[in-house]
């Protein structure tokens, strides 16, 4: 039997990340049509293209502020990154300690990550969501791009503006998450790349504060806040 | 030539059903208009991107409506078309049908 209730996963993607400064207001339609007879599937085909659209539309009309958001972002990493070589790569030169340098690493990582989008989200408040989405998306593809080159020529490929840093988080928490698959006995390389690509891009979203419970974060009222 | 703010094709589309609706224009009636004339699905994403462009562009305004249980409590939005708005359709209605004119090969309705 149909349910009278949208599909939950569905609803909840779209008003998480959904980028429009009218998303209750396509959540809204989206419900009334699905009430009227509309099947799961549509309305799953309906909340990903309006997901989709949504974050397109608002790179694309905001061209200055998506270039902002990702010099933010690398800014950010960067200075931590600098932390991170200046203190845990020194530490483990003259004091080797892989358990403690292997809790070290990650933990100034989720710092950054976390950090990076916190900052991207509230310097575009009235963007945030956007913005962020595009940060993550970029940094997976330089990840995507850096893991490619690495399997293809086994060493990593320095991209333009130090854009492969990206893959120095990824590749910390992939080693420890490695290390706990291997003391269980499983050896799955690509399985600890996912988890730890999963983990990387849930925690910037954390720190951005896009699970919060809040309908109207990029409601219309925002539109003319200052950016 | 200064640079005149224009209609693309969906755009257009969605003026047009706009016009046609009246004073009950939100995205569901939009969208159904929309289906109704061409024939096609319409992603309710891609109505609103229009309509936020024709917004910032000012040819079309928008004010919240009620909320009602079918939507889940969620408020409507309303559009209308502006008079600029207006304006605008009627030129590029007027600069179609000067390039549509005289064209033996789109006569009859065949293609």
């Amino acid at each position: 039997m149909r349910s009278d209730q949208p599909p939950k996963a569905a609803a909840w993607l779209l008003r998480h990340f959904g980028c429009s400064p009218n998303n209750d207001a396509v959540i809204g339609d989206l419900d009334e049509r699905y009430r009227q007879g509309r099947s799961a599937l549509w309305y799953w085909r309906q909340a990903l293209l309006a997901i989709v659209m949504s974050f397109c539309k608002e790179i694309w009309s905001h061209k200055p502020l998506a270039i902002r958001a990702l010099l933010v972002g690398w800014m950010v990493k960067l200075i931590c990154l600098s932390v991170y070589y200046r203190y845990a790569v020194e530490y483990q030169r003259f004091h080797y300690d892989p358990i403690e340098a292997g809790i070290f690493v990650p933990f100034i990582g989720v710092i950054a990550l976390m950090g990076t989008g916190w900052i991207i989200a509230h310097t575009h408040r009235s963007h945030a969501r956007s913005m962020v989405l595009l940060y993550i998306t970029v940094e997976l593809l330089v990840a995507a791009m850096t893991v490619h080159s690495m399997v293809n020529s086994g060493a990593v490929v320095s991209y333009p503006w130090g854009l492969s840093f990206s893959f120095t988080w990824i590749s910390a928490l992939t080693q420890i998450i490695g290390g706990i698959f291997f003391y269980f006995g499983i050896f799955n390389t690509l399985a600890d790349l996912w988890i730890s690509t999963g983990i990387m891009v849930v925690t910037i979203l954390i720190g951005a504060g896009c699970f919060r419970a809040t309908d109207d974060a990029n409601s219309h009222a925002l539109k003319s806040a200052s950016v | 030539m200064t640079k005149r703010e224009q209609l693309g094709n969906f755009e257009l589309m969605v003026m047009l059903a706009l016009i046609r609706i009246g004073d009950n224009a939100y995205g569901v009636p939009i969208s159904e208009e929309l289906e109704k004339r061409t024939g096609r699905d319409v992603a309710i994403g891609s109505v609103y991107a229009a309509l936020e462009r024709l917004e910032d562009k000012g040819f079309v305004t928008s004010e919240l409506g009620e909320a009602t249980p079918e939507r889940g409590g969620r408020a409507k939005r309303y559009f209308r078309v502006t008079a600029r708005g207006l304006r605008e359709v009627r030129e590029t209605q007027r600069a179609l049908v000067n390039l549509w004119h005289g064209l033996p090969e789109l006569e009859g309705g065949r293609a």
